[in-house]
Protein backbone atom coordinates (compact mmCIF):
# COMPACT_ATOMS: atom_id res chain seq x y z
CA UNK A 1 0.00 0.00 0.00
CA UNK A 2 2.75 2.40 0.98
CA UNK A 3 4.32 2.03 -2.43
CA UNK A 4 1.23 3.39 -4.20
CA UNK A 5 0.98 6.34 -1.84
CA UNK A 6 4.70 7.02 -2.12
CA UNK A 7 4.70 6.90 -5.91
CA UNK A 8 1.69 9.17 -6.24
CA UNK A 9 3.21 11.50 -3.65
CA UNK A 10 6.50 11.71 -5.54
CA UNK A 11 4.61 12.28 -8.81
CA UNK A 12 2.80 15.26 -7.28
CA UNK A 13 6.05 16.42 -5.70
CA UNK A 14 7.82 16.32 -9.06
CA UNK A 15 5.19 18.54 -10.66
CA UNK A 16 5.28 20.94 -7.71
CA UNK A 17 9.05 21.11 -8.05
CA UNK A 18 8.78 22.09 -11.70
CA UNK A 19 6.09 24.74 -11.34
CA UNK A 20 7.81 26.42 -8.38
CA UNK A 21 9.22 29.89 -9.05
CA UNK A 22 13.00 30.12 -9.33
CA UNK A 23 14.42 29.99 -5.83
CA UNK A 24 16.80 32.68 -4.60
CA UNK A 25 19.66 32.84 -7.05
CA UNK A 26 19.78 29.18 -8.05
CA UNK A 27 19.81 28.02 -11.62
CA UNK A 28 18.05 24.76 -12.47
CA UNK A 29 15.88 24.99 -9.36
CA UNK A 30 13.86 21.77 -9.86
CA UNK A 31 16.93 19.65 -9.17
CA UNK A 32 16.93 21.03 -5.61
CA UNK A 33 13.65 19.23 -5.02
CA UNK A 34 15.34 15.97 -5.92
CA UNK A 35 18.86 16.40 -4.61
CA UNK A 36 18.05 17.71 -1.12
CA UNK A 37 15.28 15.16 -0.38
CA UNK A 38 17.60 12.32 -1.39
CA UNK A 39 20.36 13.60 0.87
CA UNK A 40 17.97 13.87 3.80
CA UNK A 41 16.45 10.46 3.03
CA UNK A 42 19.95 9.01 3.00
CA UNK A 43 20.51 10.19 6.56
CA UNK A 44 17.06 8.93 7.60
CA UNK A 45 17.75 5.50 6.10
CA UNK A 46 21.12 5.29 7.84
CA UNK A 47 19.48 6.15 11.15
CA UNK A 48 16.84 3.47 10.52
CA UNK A 49 19.60 0.98 9.67
CA UNK A 50 21.24 1.74 13.02
CA UNK A 51 17.88 1.40 14.80
CA UNK A 52 17.23 -2.03 13.25
CA UNK A 53 20.71 -3.24 14.10
CA UNK A 54 20.30 -2.03 17.69
CA UNK A 55 17.00 -3.88 17.80
CA UNK A 56 18.85 -6.97 16.63
CA UNK A 57 21.58 -6.59 19.23
CA UNK A 58 19.60 -5.72 22.34
CA UNK A 59 16.02 -6.81 21.67
CA UNK A 60 15.76 -10.43 20.73
CA UNK A 61 18.61 -11.18 18.29
CA UNK A 62 16.16 -11.81 15.46
CA UNK A 63 18.11 -12.38 12.24
CA UNK A 64 15.34 -10.62 10.32
CA UNK A 65 16.14 -7.35 12.07
CA UNK A 66 19.73 -7.64 10.96
CA UNK A 67 18.56 -8.27 7.40
CA UNK A 68 16.43 -5.12 7.58
CA UNK A 69 19.39 -3.15 8.84
CA UNK A 70 21.48 -4.32 5.90
CA UNK A 71 18.69 -3.42 3.48
CA UNK A 72 18.26 0.10 4.85
CA UNK A 73 22.01 0.76 4.82
CA UNK A 74 22.25 -0.45 1.22
CA UNK A 75 19.36 1.64 -0.05
CA UNK A 76 20.65 4.62 1.92
CA UNK A 77 24.03 4.16 0.27
CA UNK A 78 22.44 4.22 -3.17
CA UNK A 79 20.43 7.30 -2.20
CA UNK A 80 23.68 8.95 -1.10
CA UNK A 81 25.34 8.11 -4.42
CA UNK A 82 22.42 9.62 -6.34
CA UNK A 83 22.38 12.68 -4.07
CA UNK A 84 26.09 13.15 -4.66
CA UNK A 85 25.79 12.73 -8.44
CA UNK A 86 22.88 15.15 -8.74
CA UNK A 87 24.66 17.47 -6.33
CA UNK A 88 27.64 17.51 -8.67
CA UNK A 89 25.45 18.42 -11.65
CA UNK A 90 23.76 21.07 -9.53
CA UNK A 91 27.15 22.39 -8.44
CA UNK A 92 28.35 22.54 -12.06
CA UNK A 93 25.53 24.86 -13.09
CA UNK A 94 25.60 27.02 -9.96
CA UNK A 95 29.19 27.11 -8.74
CA UNK A 96 30.93 26.32 -12.01
CA UNK A 97 32.64 23.09 -11.00
CA UNK A 98 31.54 19.50 -10.42
CA UNK A 99 33.68 19.14 -7.33
CA UNK A 100 34.89 22.05 -5.23
CA UNK A 101 35.82 20.44 -1.88
CA UNK A 102 32.85 22.03 -0.26
CA UNK A 103 32.68 20.83 3.39
CA UNK A 104 29.27 19.34 2.81
CA UNK A 105 30.41 17.48 -0.28
CA UNK A 106 33.38 16.05 1.59
CA UNK A 107 31.18 15.18 4.56
CA UNK A 108 28.84 13.12 2.39
CA UNK A 109 31.79 11.52 0.60
CA UNK A 110 33.18 10.53 4.01
CA UNK A 111 29.82 9.14 5.05
CA UNK A 112 29.63 7.06 1.88
CA UNK A 113 33.17 5.80 2.50
CA UNK A 114 32.11 4.78 6.01
CA UNK A 115 29.28 2.70 4.65
CA UNK A 116 31.52 1.24 1.95
CA UNK A 117 33.85 0.14 4.76
CA UNK A 118 30.82 -1.23 6.59
CA UNK A 119 29.93 -3.46 3.65
CA UNK A 120 33.59 -4.50 3.37
CA UNK A 121 33.57 -5.45 7.05
CA UNK A 122 30.47 -7.55 6.56
CA UNK A 123 32.10 -9.30 3.66
CA UNK A 124 35.28 -9.98 5.63
CA UNK A 125 33.73 -11.76 8.59
CA UNK A 126 32.87 -15.43 8.41
CA UNK A 127 30.95 -16.18 11.57
CA UNK A 128 27.31 -15.03 11.34
CA UNK A 129 27.09 -13.87 14.95
CA UNK A 130 30.35 -11.90 14.87
CA UNK A 131 29.39 -10.42 11.52
CA UNK A 132 26.17 -9.03 12.91
CA UNK A 133 27.77 -7.75 16.11
CA UNK A 134 30.46 -5.87 14.21
CA UNK A 135 27.82 -4.58 11.81
CA UNK A 136 25.77 -3.14 14.68
CA UNK A 137 28.66 -1.26 16.24
CA UNK A 138 29.87 0.10 12.93
CA UNK A 139 26.37 1.10 11.79
CA UNK A 140 25.98 3.23 14.91
CA UNK A 141 29.41 4.78 14.35
CA UNK A 142 28.34 5.48 10.78
CA UNK A 143 25.41 7.61 11.93
CA UNK A 144 27.77 9.48 14.22
CA UNK A 145 30.05 10.24 11.28
CA UNK A 146 27.14 11.20 9.07
CA UNK A 147 25.96 13.77 11.62
CA UNK A 148 29.42 15.15 12.38
CA UNK A 149 30.50 15.12 8.75
CA UNK A 150 27.53 16.82 7.22
CA UNK A 151 26.17 19.06 9.97
CA UNK A 152 28.69 19.70 12.73
CA UNK A 153 31.93 20.08 10.81
CA UNK A 154 30.80 23.06 8.74
CA UNK A 155 29.84 24.91 11.92
CA UNK A 156 33.46 25.33 12.97
CA UNK A 157 34.56 26.77 9.63
CA UNK A 158 34.17 30.43 8.76
CA UNK A 159 30.54 31.07 7.77
CA UNK A 160 31.24 31.46 4.06
CA UNK A 161 33.53 28.42 3.72
CA UNK A 162 30.66 26.24 2.51
CA UNK A 163 29.05 26.96 -0.83
CA UNK A 164 25.92 25.22 0.34
CA UNK A 165 23.36 27.82 1.36
CA UNK A 166 23.24 27.71 5.10
CA UNK A 167 19.62 27.77 6.15
CA UNK A 168 17.51 26.94 3.12
CA UNK A 169 15.76 24.23 5.07
CA UNK A 170 14.53 26.46 7.85
CA UNK A 171 14.68 30.03 6.60
CA UNK A 172 13.14 30.04 3.11
CA UNK A 173 9.66 31.31 2.37
CA UNK A 174 6.78 29.05 3.26
CA UNK A 175 5.98 27.92 -0.26
CA UNK A 176 9.54 26.82 -0.97
CA UNK A 177 9.79 25.07 2.36
CA UNK A 178 6.51 23.26 1.79
CA UNK A 179 7.61 22.03 -1.63
CA UNK A 180 10.93 20.87 -0.22
CA UNK A 181 9.55 18.96 2.75
CA UNK A 182 6.73 17.52 0.64
CA UNK A 183 9.35 16.03 -1.62
CA UNK A 184 11.45 14.85 1.33
CA UNK A 185 8.48 12.89 2.66
CA UNK A 186 7.75 11.40 -0.77
CA UNK A 187 11.27 10.20 -1.52
CA UNK A 188 11.73 8.93 2.03
CA UNK A 189 8.60 6.79 1.67
CA UNK A 190 9.64 5.51 -1.76
CA UNK A 191 13.10 4.57 -0.51
CA UNK A 192 11.67 2.87 2.58
CA UNK A 193 9.52 0.76 0.26
CA UNK A 194 12.59 -0.20 -1.74
CA UNK A 195 14.47 -1.05 1.46
CA UNK A 196 11.63 -3.24 2.67
CA UNK A 197 11.69 -5.22 -0.55
CA UNK A 198 15.46 -5.58 -0.28
CA UNK A 199 15.03 -6.79 3.30
CA UNK A 200 12.60 -9.48 2.17
CA UNK A 201 15.19 -10.82 -0.24
CA UNK A 202 17.84 -10.83 2.47
CA UNK A 203 15.53 -12.73 4.79
CA UNK A 204 14.85 -15.31 2.07
CA UNK A 205 18.58 -15.62 1.46
CA UNK A 206 19.15 -16.19 5.18
CA UNK A 207 16.60 -18.97 5.26
CA UNK A 208 18.12 -20.62 2.23
CA UNK A 209 21.54 -20.41 3.91
CA UNK A 210 20.13 -22.03 7.02
CA UNK A 211 18.73 -24.81 4.92
CA UNK A 212 22.07 -25.44 3.28
CA UNK A 213 23.64 -25.72 6.72
CA UNK A 214 20.98 -28.13 7.89
CA UNK A 215 21.54 -30.10 4.71
CA UNK A 216 17.99 -30.42 3.45
CA UNK B 1 29.23 0.51 44.84
CA UNK B 2 32.67 1.41 46.07
CA UNK B 3 34.26 -2.03 46.19
CA UNK B 4 32.83 -2.71 42.73
CA UNK B 5 34.37 0.35 41.17
CA UNK B 6 37.64 -0.42 42.93
CA UNK B 7 37.67 -3.88 41.48
CA UNK B 8 36.96 -2.41 38.06
CA UNK B 9 39.74 0.16 38.35
CA UNK B 10 42.15 -2.54 39.48
CA UNK B 11 41.21 -4.78 36.58
CA UNK B 12 41.52 -1.99 34.05
CA UNK B 13 44.88 -1.06 35.49
CA UNK B 14 46.02 -4.68 35.30
CA UNK B 15 45.16 -4.79 31.59
CA UNK B 16 46.96 -1.49 31.07
CA UNK B 17 50.04 -2.71 32.95
CA UNK B 18 50.12 -5.99 31.06
CA UNK B 19 50.00 -4.17 27.73
CA UNK B 20 52.73 -1.75 28.71
CA UNK B 21 54.94 -4.54 29.99
CA UNK B 22 54.48 -6.60 26.84
CA UNK B 23 55.22 -3.55 24.75
CA UNK B 24 58.29 -2.68 26.77
CA UNK B 25 59.69 -6.21 26.37
CA UNK B 26 59.50 -6.18 22.59
CA UNK B 27 59.29 -2.47 21.80
CA UNK B 28 58.16 -3.57 18.33
CA UNK B 29 55.11 -1.35 18.03
CA UNK B 30 56.77 1.61 19.67
CA UNK B 31 59.71 1.41 17.31
CA UNK B 32 57.56 1.11 14.21
CA UNK B 33 55.29 3.99 15.16
CA UNK B 34 58.13 6.25 16.25
CA UNK B 35 60.10 5.57 13.07
CA UNK B 36 57.08 6.25 10.90
CA UNK B 37 56.24 9.46 12.66
CA UNK B 38 59.81 10.62 12.07
CA UNK B 39 59.95 9.41 8.48
CA UNK B 40 56.65 10.93 7.41
CA UNK B 41 57.50 14.56 8.22
CA UNK B 42 60.89 14.09 6.55
CA UNK B 43 59.17 12.78 3.41
CA UNK B 44 56.77 15.68 3.53
CA UNK B 45 59.63 18.11 4.03
CA UNK B 46 61.43 16.63 1.02
CA UNK B 47 58.50 17.01 -1.30
CA UNK B 48 57.31 20.33 0.06
CA UNK B 49 60.70 21.93 0.66
CA UNK B 50 60.13 24.90 -1.61
CA UNK B 51 56.50 25.48 -0.65
CA UNK B 52 55.22 28.00 1.79
CA UNK B 53 52.52 26.18 3.71
CA UNK B 54 49.66 27.99 5.37
CA UNK B 55 49.03 27.21 9.07
CA UNK B 56 45.76 25.55 8.07
CA UNK B 57 47.60 23.18 5.75
CA UNK B 58 50.21 22.44 8.42
CA UNK B 59 47.52 21.59 10.97
CA UNK B 60 45.79 19.25 8.53
CA UNK B 61 49.10 17.61 7.54
CA UNK B 62 50.10 17.07 11.18
CA UNK B 63 46.97 15.11 11.92
CA UNK B 64 47.18 13.11 8.71
CA UNK B 65 50.71 12.05 9.70
CA UNK B 66 49.66 11.25 13.26
CA UNK B 67 46.66 9.27 12.04
CA UNK B 68 48.71 7.11 9.69
CA UNK B 69 51.33 6.59 12.38
CA UNK B 70 48.54 5.45 14.68
CA UNK B 71 47.28 3.09 11.97
CA UNK B 72 50.59 1.21 12.06
CA UNK B 73 50.71 0.62 15.77
CA UNK B 74 47.25 0.70 17.23
CA UNK B 75 45.57 -2.32 15.65
CA UNK B 76 48.41 -4.48 17.03
CA UNK B 77 46.88 -4.33 20.52
CA UNK B 78 44.13 -6.77 19.61
CA UNK B 79 45.76 -8.56 16.71
CA UNK B 80 48.51 -9.86 18.99
CA UNK B 81 45.94 -11.14 21.47
CA UNK B 82 44.16 -13.03 18.72
CA UNK B 83 47.41 -14.32 17.24
CA UNK B 84 48.83 -15.65 20.49
CA UNK B 85 45.43 -16.97 21.49
CA UNK B 86 45.39 -14.97 24.70
CA UNK B 87 42.15 -13.17 23.95
CA UNK B 88 40.12 -16.02 25.42
CA UNK B 89 42.08 -15.72 28.67
CA UNK B 90 41.54 -12.00 28.69
CA UNK B 91 37.82 -12.56 28.22
CA UNK B 92 37.74 -15.03 31.09
CA UNK B 93 39.68 -12.91 33.52
CA UNK B 94 38.34 -9.43 33.05
CA UNK B 95 35.03 -7.78 32.29
CA UNK B 96 34.74 -6.12 28.92
CA UNK B 97 34.69 -2.64 30.49
CA UNK B 98 38.00 -3.26 32.21
CA UNK B 99 39.55 -4.51 28.97
CA UNK B 100 38.20 -1.52 27.06
CA UNK B 101 39.54 1.10 29.44
CA UNK B 102 42.81 -0.74 30.04
CA UNK B 103 43.46 -1.12 26.33
CA UNK B 104 42.41 2.47 25.62
CA UNK B 105 44.80 3.73 28.31
CA UNK B 106 47.57 1.64 26.77
CA UNK B 107 46.87 3.07 23.30
CA UNK B 108 46.79 6.57 24.75
CA UNK B 109 50.16 6.07 26.43
CA UNK B 110 51.66 4.74 23.21
CA UNK B 111 50.31 7.69 21.23
CA UNK B 112 51.58 10.24 23.74
CA UNK B 113 55.06 8.74 23.88
CA UNK B 114 55.47 8.67 20.12
CA UNK B 115 54.06 12.16 19.72
CA UNK B 116 56.56 13.50 22.22
CA UNK B 117 59.05 12.92 19.43
CA UNK B 118 56.80 13.26 16.39
CA UNK B 119 55.18 16.64 16.98
CA UNK B 120 58.40 18.59 17.67
CA UNK B 121 60.00 16.94 14.63
CA UNK B 122 57.07 17.92 12.48
CA UNK B 123 57.13 21.50 13.74
CA UNK B 124 60.88 21.79 13.17
CA UNK B 125 60.94 20.22 9.71
CA UNK B 126 57.86 21.93 8.30
CA UNK B 127 58.64 25.27 9.86
CA UNK B 128 55.42 25.69 11.75
CA UNK B 129 55.16 28.52 14.25
CA UNK B 130 53.42 27.51 17.45
CA UNK B 131 51.59 30.64 18.45
CA UNK B 132 49.45 29.07 21.12
CA UNK B 133 51.09 26.25 23.10
CA UNK B 134 48.22 25.48 25.53
CA UNK B 135 45.84 25.16 22.59
CA UNK B 136 48.20 22.76 20.81
CA UNK B 137 48.46 20.68 23.99
CA UNK B 138 44.70 20.64 24.49
CA UNK B 139 44.10 19.63 20.88
CA UNK B 140 46.73 16.90 21.11
CA UNK B 141 45.23 15.43 24.27
CA UNK B 142 41.71 15.60 22.85
CA UNK B 143 42.84 14.08 19.59
CA UNK B 144 44.80 11.31 21.28
CA UNK B 145 41.84 10.46 23.45
CA UNK B 146 39.62 10.12 20.38
CA UNK B 147 42.25 8.11 18.50
CA UNK B 148 42.80 5.81 21.50
CA UNK B 149 39.09 5.18 22.11
CA UNK B 150 38.21 4.65 18.46
CA UNK B 151 41.23 2.46 17.78
CA UNK B 152 40.38 0.27 20.76
CA UNK B 153 36.85 -0.26 19.49
CA UNK B 154 37.69 -0.55 15.81
CA UNK B 155 40.86 -2.54 16.51
CA UNK B 156 38.85 -5.15 18.39
CA UNK B 157 36.48 -5.31 15.44
CA UNK B 158 39.18 -5.50 12.79
CA UNK B 159 41.04 -8.23 14.72
CA UNK B 160 37.99 -10.47 14.44
CA UNK B 161 37.57 -9.98 10.71
CA UNK B 162 39.42 -11.98 8.09
CA UNK B 163 42.98 -10.76 7.58
CA UNK B 164 43.54 -9.89 11.24
CA UNK B 165 43.48 -6.14 11.43
CA UNK B 166 44.40 -5.49 7.81
CA UNK B 167 41.02 -3.83 7.54
CA UNK B 168 41.80 -1.36 10.34
CA UNK B 169 42.87 1.68 8.28
CA UNK B 170 39.93 1.23 5.92
CA UNK B 171 37.54 1.09 8.86
CA UNK B 172 39.09 3.85 10.92
CA UNK B 173 39.80 6.45 8.24
CA UNK B 174 36.19 7.30 7.27
CA UNK B 175 35.01 7.16 10.89
CA UNK B 176 37.71 9.60 11.93
CA UNK B 177 37.46 11.84 8.85
CA UNK B 178 35.34 14.61 10.42
CA UNK B 179 37.29 14.28 13.66
CA UNK B 180 40.69 14.61 11.96
CA UNK B 181 39.44 17.53 9.90
CA UNK B 182 38.29 19.30 13.06
CA UNK B 183 41.60 18.57 14.78
CA UNK B 184 43.37 19.98 11.74
CA UNK B 185 41.37 23.19 11.98
CA UNK B 186 42.09 23.54 15.71
CA UNK B 187 45.79 22.80 15.22
CA UNK B 188 45.86 25.32 12.41
CA UNK B 189 44.55 27.85 14.90
CA UNK B 190 47.38 26.92 17.28
CA UNK B 191 49.83 27.47 14.40
CA UNK B 192 48.40 30.94 13.88
CA UNK B 193 45.50 30.51 11.46
CA UNK B 194 42.65 32.90 11.98
CA UNK B 195 39.79 30.59 12.89
CA UNK B 196 37.65 30.32 15.95
CA UNK B 197 39.32 27.55 17.92
CA UNK B 198 36.74 27.35 20.73
CA UNK B 199 34.12 25.87 18.40
CA UNK B 200 36.61 23.38 17.03
CA UNK B 201 37.70 22.36 20.52
CA UNK B 202 34.09 21.87 21.51
CA UNK B 203 33.49 19.66 18.50
CA UNK B 204 36.57 17.62 19.44
CA UNK B 205 35.24 17.24 22.99
CA UNK B 206 31.79 16.28 21.69
CA UNK B 207 33.28 13.65 19.39
CA UNK B 208 35.34 12.27 22.29
CA UNK B 209 32.22 12.04 24.43
CA UNK B 210 30.29 10.33 21.65
CA UNK B 211 33.17 7.87 21.26
CA UNK B 212 33.15 7.15 25.00
CA UNK B 213 29.45 6.30 24.75
CA UNK B 214 29.79 4.26 21.57
CA UNK B 215 32.90 2.58 22.93
CA UNK B 216 31.47 1.50 26.25
CA UNK B 217 28.27 0.15 24.68
CA UNK B 218 29.81 -1.19 21.51
CA UNK B 219 32.88 -2.83 22.98
CA UNK B 220 30.83 -5.08 25.17
CA UNK B 221 29.00 -6.28 22.09
CA UNK B 222 32.16 -6.77 20.03
CA UNK B 223 34.22 -8.38 22.75
CA UNK B 224 31.79 -10.92 24.17
CA UNK C 1 7.45 26.87 -17.58
CA UNK C 2 9.51 26.64 -20.76
CA UNK C 3 9.23 23.72 -23.15
CA UNK C 4 12.70 22.65 -22.05
CA UNK C 5 11.68 22.14 -18.47
CA UNK C 6 8.46 20.49 -19.62
CA UNK C 7 10.63 17.99 -21.45
CA UNK C 8 12.73 17.37 -18.33
CA UNK C 9 9.56 16.95 -16.27
CA UNK C 10 8.26 14.39 -18.75
CA UNK C 11 11.53 12.45 -18.57
CA UNK C 12 11.45 12.49 -14.74
CA UNK C 13 7.84 11.28 -14.67
CA UNK C 14 8.68 8.46 -17.08
CA UNK C 15 11.68 7.51 -14.92
CA UNK C 16 9.54 7.50 -11.82
CA UNK C 17 7.00 5.32 -13.62
CA UNK C 18 9.76 2.91 -14.57
CA UNK C 19 11.01 2.77 -11.01
CA UNK C 20 7.47 2.19 -9.74
CA UNK C 21 6.71 -0.70 -12.04
CA UNK C 22 10.08 -2.26 -11.37
CA UNK C 23 9.36 -2.01 -7.65
CA UNK C 24 6.05 -3.82 -8.21
CA UNK C 25 7.77 -6.52 -10.24
CA UNK C 26 10.53 -7.08 -7.70
CA UNK C 27 8.03 -7.18 -4.88
CA UNK C 28 6.01 -9.85 -6.70
CA UNK C 29 9.23 -11.81 -7.09
CA UNK C 30 9.91 -11.52 -3.35
CA UNK C 31 6.44 -12.77 -2.58
CA UNK C 32 6.83 -15.76 -4.86
CA UNK C 33 10.17 -16.67 -3.29
CA UNK C 34 8.81 -16.24 0.22
CA UNK C 35 5.99 -18.65 -0.56
CA UNK C 36 8.37 -21.22 -2.00
CA UNK C 37 10.68 -20.99 1.00
CA UNK C 38 7.74 -21.37 3.35
CA UNK C 39 6.33 -24.38 1.45
CA UNK C 40 9.61 -26.20 1.59
CA UNK C 41 9.97 -25.47 5.30
CA UNK C 42 7.10 -27.84 6.03
CA UNK C 43 8.91 -30.95 7.23
CA UNK C 44 8.53 -33.80 4.82
CA UNK C 45 9.69 -36.45 7.18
Amino acid sequence: MLKFIASAWVLVGLVIGFVMPRAQDLKTTPIAFFHVPLAISMLLLFVLAAVWSIKWAFFGRDARDDARSLAFAEVGFVAGLIAMATGMLFARTNWGAYWSWDPQQVGVLGTLLTYAALFALRGATDDEGTKRKLWTVYAVLGVLVACFGSYVYRQILPPNASLHPNQTLTNSDALFKFALWFNVAGYAMLLICAANVRARFEIIANRLDERVWRGT
Amino acid sequence: MKPNSQVFAKAAFAVFQKDLLAEWRSRATLGAVALFSLAAPITLGFSLAQQKLTPEAQGALLWSVLFFAACIGLPRAFVKEEESGTSALLRLHFGSDAVFWGKAAGQMALLMVTQLAAIPTFILLLGARVGNVPLLLAVTVGGDLGLALSSTLIGAMAAQARGRGALFPALAAPILLPFLATLGVATGAAFGARVDSTNALMVVAAFDLALVGAGVLGFELVWK
Amino acid sequence: MTSDSLFVLAVSVLTLGGVFFYLLRVEALAKKLEERVRDEDVPRR
